[in-house]
């Protein structure tokens, strides 16, 4: 790698924190040592942030045009927000996809205001996957914070509806994504753990069946596609064991509860198994104080170092 | 105010790490622990002793109330009624009589208000089945032998974290379709009475789980803490004590929420055993709640396969010892709300 990478910083819902982080982003020493930051956003409404900031309008700007700033109230959220959100979102991960951007990371984004703009979302890493004509099934979400990496076979979903889904291909898929994600991220072979179902993986059949009839075939099956996996472990003590490199687990809790005990304010959200390095970060818009100056930038920090060290070792 | 009883602690599984972890404890604990007994077989702890490295003398003794004399020089033993013969490892279930002879002997001895509380090694239920033993787990035998209808609840405590898990040992399914209003509610009335009880907090804060990511985020993924979780919060409206939720899962244990509760009521096993286990893996002990009588036990299993080479922990016995001490003399401040001793 003879130069930085090129990280381009979508600035999420513009009524949210996103804007301020991002300049604060931009501007970071650690930031600028490890990676050139494009923001991809609104001028205007990143020049309105950057005043209340003290600070000049940041230079490094893609400009989309999704939002006439002088609608726009900071800490209240609507529709064009939410239309003004996948815009900055598409615009950079196109740029991705152009190879003019080597990563791409998101700041927060509201749902609510997504789908109040009519727009069918469940999160980032499935929109990313239809931006990039990905199929959705093949598209997992990793939390990689300094202790933890761990990538999820379903997400949002109500748990019933998560035990419908899982299912040994989908875990096989998960698997395959992690890999090829943490070997995009320098680990040649990477040691995989994967989580049960059910209470200590089972035990043995105890309580429950799932672990024999579905996970054990897909750590056959990935196993032979040279995956290095071991499991299934109980997710309680799965955590203890720091050998290895990532950990499947199988929905939502089973990864966030430790994810952000470990690594709350440091916690990146990959989304893996599409072509574009793509990271959200792990908190959400804080619009109570936002356009205030005072919200963290760390975490954002933290998901572009991340990115960055994975866009350089590609 | 102290309770001058001792604590009884049982054999559980001969071939699992009990033993050696009890004379562990005795020999590095024994200055900053109430006085405990063990309920066991004198020889082979001598054989396990000398085996293992280590250093624990014994003293067989013939009434809890000698506890206390012997406890400073050696660790008291009351013999069991056959010899135990399982080495480490084993496989064996010829001991299995003598591992549930052990439990309802401290049940009765508990009953009959003779020791602060009992504090159980772990056992594997299936080497018990030869013996007789049908109940599910160890906590519901208890709740049997003390004739409860209904099983006590499981509370898991360390220094940073009380959580109870509504359902327990069960496949995530069966614990989705047995989650109900009634055993939410129930969960949480005897949750807020051994907090009162057993710890002594006279407003107790409660923090409920959602079941679904992000609380199921207002019906979105998920009904149940709409149908199910909301109505049994309410149900307890008229309680002397603050209850919240419900609460997504993954936000709920970070440091600055924990410091809002005093204890966090889960809906299934991982939920709660995950921020267990990550935040303390060593100093969790498991209290039996509901029972007449104290109940602690270490928060980790028979351990086969290092059992006999000294090289367990004995800090979450250790820690379920201090526990059962504690919640005893708090019942005898408190005025106890329950029915024995």
């Amino acid at each position: 790698m003879t130069s930085k990478p090129r990280i381009a910083i979508a600035i999420g819902d513009p009524a949210g924190i996103g804007p301020e982080i991002s300049i604060k982003a931009s501007l970071n020493r650690d930031v600028c040592d490890i990676c050139d930051p494009v923001i991809v956003g609104d001028y205007e409404v990143l020049a309105r942030y950057a005043h209340v900031l003290r600070k000049p309008p940041p230079e490094n700007v893609v400009d989309v045009g999704a939002i006439n700033v002088n609608f726009l109230t900071p800490g209240e959220s609507d529709a064009s927000c939410g239309r003004a959100i996948l815009e900055y979102a598409a615009k950079a991960v196109d740029m991705a996809q152009a190879g003019e951007v080597d990563a791409v990371v998101a700041c927060p984004q509201t749902q609510s205001s997504i789908k109040a703009a009519g727009i069918e979302f469940d999160g980032y890493p499935s929109w990313v996957a239809r931006r990039t004509g990905t199929d959705p099934d093949d598209v997992f979400m990793m939390l990689v914070s300094d202790r933890l990496r761990i990538a999820h076979v379903t997400l949002h979903l109500g748990i019933r509806e998560a035990l419908d889904l899982i299912d040994t291909p989908r875990i096989v898929r998960t698997l395959s994504a992690a890999n090829t994600a943490l070997q995009r991220i320098g680990i040649a072979t990477p040691r995989i753990a994967v989580s049960g179902i059910n209470p200590h993986a089972g035990e043995d059949g105890l309580f429950g069946s799932e672990e024999a009839e579905i996970v054990m075939p897909a750590l056959d099956q990935a196993r032979a596609a040279g995956i290095d996996a071991h499991g299934p472990f109980g997710a309680d003590t799965m955590y203890l064991d720091k050998s290895f490199d990532a950990y499947v687990v199988m929905y939502h809790d089973q990864g966030h509860i430790p994810a952000k005990l470990v690594g709350f304010d440091g916690t990146a959200a990959f989304a893996i198994g599409t072509p574009v390095l793509f990271s959200s970060v792990a908190h959400g818009s804080a619009f109570d104080i936002a356009g205030r100056g005072k919200a963290s930038a760390g975490a954002l920090v933290w998901a572009i170092k991340q990115i960055s060290g994975a866009a350089a070792a590609a | 105010m102290t309770d001058d009883r001792p604590v009884v602690v049982t054999m559980g599984d001969p071939a699992g790490i009990g033993g050696e972890i009890a004379l562990m404890a005795w020999r590095d604990h024994r200055i900053a622990l109430p006085p405990f007994y063990l309920l066991d077989d004198p020889d082979r702890l001598n054989r396990l002793s000398d085996a293992a490295g280590i250093e624990c003398p014994i003293a067989e003794i013939d009434y809890a109330d000698d506890t206390e004399k012997m406890f400073k020089d050696a660790l008291p033993v009351m013999r069991l009624s056959r010899p135990v013969h399982a080495l480490p490892g084993d496989d064996s279930t010829a001991d299995g009589p003598m591992v549930i002879e052990a439990i309802d002997r401290a049940i009765d001895t508990a009953m009959a208000g003779e020791a602060a509380g009992i504090t159980t090694n772990p056992i594997q239920k299936s080497r018990l089945y030869d013996a007789g033993f049908t109940a599910p787990g160890h906590t519901e035998y208890l709740g049997e032998r003390a004739g409860l209808d209904t099983p006590p609840v499981m509370l898991l405590a360390s220094p940073n974290l009380k959580v109870v898990p509504v359902t327990i040992h069960l496949s995530l399914k069966d614990a989705i379709g047995v989650l109900t209003t009634e055993e939410i509610a129930r969960t949480l009335e005897i949750t807020i009475n051994s907090l009162k009880f057993d710890y002594g907090v006279s407003h107790p804060r409660i923090a409920v789980s959602g079941l679904n990511p992000h609380a199921g985020e207002g019906g979105h993924m998920g009904r149940e803490e709409i149908d199910i979780i909301r109505p049994a919060i309410d149900r307890l409206s008229g309680v002397d004590a603050e209850i919240r939720g419900p609460l997504a899962g993954d936000t709920m244990f970070h440091e600055a929420a924990r410091r809002t509760y005093d204890v966090a009521v889960c809906m299934y096993h991982d939920q709660a055993l995950i921020p267990m286990k990550t935040l303390d893996f060593d100093n969790g002990v498991n209290v039996s709640v509901g029972l007449p009588f104290v109940r602690t036990s270490p928060d980790h299993g028979t351990a086969y396969n290092i059992a006999g080479t000294a090289a367990a922990n004995p800090t979450s016995l250790v820690s379920a010892i201090r526990m059962a001490a504690e919640i005893a003399a708090c019942r005898r401040r408190t005025g106890n709300g329950y029915s024995c001793a």
